[in-house]
């Protein structure tokens, strides 16, 4: 069962975001993924989630962005790709 | 294990640090220069030197530091060897700059060539990087394109700067000189500094003051229209098409258009904490939409020159970059010992009391009243005690950004 952590930061202020990232990526595991729902593009975050190998993928919603991230570990995958 | 934020495409804390430590020390240095200056007309030495110590040492200073932060940020431009750039630049800024004032003070032409040297050096090494790596992105957004098209102006200013001191020097002043003179200045303004602050702006404001994004298409025409307008104004300089009243009023609208949109986005901002650095971003766009419609009115007037430049220079852009900075400097603070993995640090908030801003933001803005009516009566006292508050405000400005460096050399270093 895929268990989801919301991160809603539209109305947060650099960084505050990108900690609240930071913050909740030691908790991805086998069934958890990360949603999280931006104003703006985190071109840094990006980057960070390459090089320490967790995969994401960005959609583009309306005034929202919003980015899928889970790690190597999760195991329900396909699951997730009928979100995007 | 994670340990924190990766630095892969980041510069090393104290490369932009620096940059943004030392504006405002010369911007003090400015104001004593300013102090001692017998007239305040343009001719004189010790307000040339002042003028120089703005644009160059607080204005051109904090804008490479902010380059150097943000073009990470809103391009994933990587900057290859980003100390060796800092610290070239950096050094051949400063002692540029201080050879420059000397050789005013002294008269030495060759403080003067050594100056011009090292400030070339140190610009087009800085902006030719900068140019490589925005030009590399990918799908370019109007930000990256605005700051492209910044830097393309300011290169072009800067080559009809030189003709202009070339032509000085050698005393040929040729009947086109005043034309080339006015296309220096309009570049410097609208095509460097405007069109920069606008791409500034559109990424920063959401950002950090938690506002809607700024439509496409406004950041489009604001972008585009200056510059189309920006290459309109050569033809109608040199061919004397006698259309420069059509310019102006353009720009007036556009430059008012951007005020206009950049204070509701201000005004509406989804988290409304007291934040002084709103105040100073609101005094900018005000300065901007005064000194705008008194550059437009000094086609039918004969007003003086020097209002249009503490309007544009200090009230405009010192006042925003006050307003940047003092996001800027406790956001790199935290970003950089998030990245060691260190995670016990104060918020953003925290780094820098609101009371020590709110003092500042007081001074600054008790200065350009002051200045602005010195300038007006023509009093030389009043215009004295105006610089005294200026420099007041700049070193309170250096302590307040100094206390979240501070945190980062504390929290390092433990």
């Amino acid at each position: 069962m895929s268990e989801e952590i919301l991160l809603d930061t539209r109305e947060l202020e650099a960084p505050e975001p990108m900690g609240l990232v930071l913050l909740n990526l030691s908790l991805l595991n086998e069934t958890t993924y990360i949603k999280m729902v931006h104003r703006l593009e985190p071109l840094m975050l990006y980057t960070h989630l390459t090089s320490n190998k967790f995969q994401y993928k960005t959609l583009f919603e309306n005034d929202n962005i919003i980015i899928y991230i889970w790690s190597n570990a999760y195991q329900e995958i396909k699951k997730l790709e009928e979100l995007f | 294990m994670f340990v924190g934020l990766s630095l892969d495409q980041a510069p090393p804390y104290k490369a932009p640090i620096k940059f943004f430590l030392t504006a405002p020390l010369f911007a003090v240095l400015a104001g004593i220069s300013a102090f001692f200056a017998n007239d305040f007309i343009l001719h004189d030495p010790y307000i040339i030197a002042t003028l120089h110590l703005i644009t160059i040492g607080f204005i051109v200073m904090t804008i490479l530091g902010a380059l150097q932060q943000m073009l990470p940020v809103v391009a994933g431009a990587v900057i290859p060897k980003a100390n060796l750039l800092a610290n070239i630049t950096y050094l051949s800024l400063t002692l540029g700059l201080i050879f420059f004032v000397l050789s005013f003070m002294l008269y030495q032409k060759v403080l003067f060539f050594i100056a011009a040297t090292l400030l070339l050096v140190g610009l087009f090494y800085f902006t030719s990087v900068a140019l490589f790596q925005l030009f590399k992105v990918q799908n370019k957004s109007y930000i990256v394109l605005g700051m492209i098209l910044s830097l393309l102006f300011f290169i072009l200013s800067f080559l009809v700067g030189i003709h202009l001191l070339i032509a000085n020097a050698i005393g040929n002043i040729a009947t086109l000189h005043y034309n080339f003179a006015l296309l220096h200045y309009n570049y410097i303004f609208f095509g460097f500094l405007f069109i920069l602050v606008v791409a500034l702006t559109i990424q920063v404001v959401p950002m950090f003051w938690v506002t809607n994004a700024f439509e496409k298409s406004d950041q489009k025409i604001i972008i585009f229209g200056s510059t189309i307008l920006l290459g309109f104004y050569p033809l109608t300089l040199f061919l004397d098409l006698k259309l420069e009243l059509v310019y102006k009023i353009a720009f007036t609208f556009l430059i008012l258009f951007f005020v206009k949109i950049t204070l509701q986005k201000l005004r509406n901002r989804k988290r409304k904490l007291k934040d002084i650095t709103v105040y100073f971003y609101n005094t900018s766009m005000l300065f901007l939409a005064l000194g705008t419609l008194y550059w437009f009115l000094m086609s039918f007037f004969n007003l003086p020159t020097n209002t249009l430049a503490l309007l544009f220079g200090l009230g405009f852009v010192v006042s925003i970059m006050n307003g940047m900075l003092y996001k800027i400097v406790p956001f790199l603070t935290w970003f950089h010992l998030n990245a060691k993995g260190i995670f016990t640090i104060p918020t953003m908030r925290d780094m820098i009391p609101i009371k020590n801003m709110q003092i500042q933001f007081y001074f600054h803005l008790s200065s350009l009243i002051l200045f602005f009516i010195g300038f007006s009566m023509d009093s030389s006292i009043i215009i004295r005690l105006a610089i005294i508050l200026f420099i007041i405000s700049n070193i309170i400005f250096f302590i307040n950004l100094f206390r979240s460096v501070k945190i980062y050399l504390q929290t390092e270093n433990s």
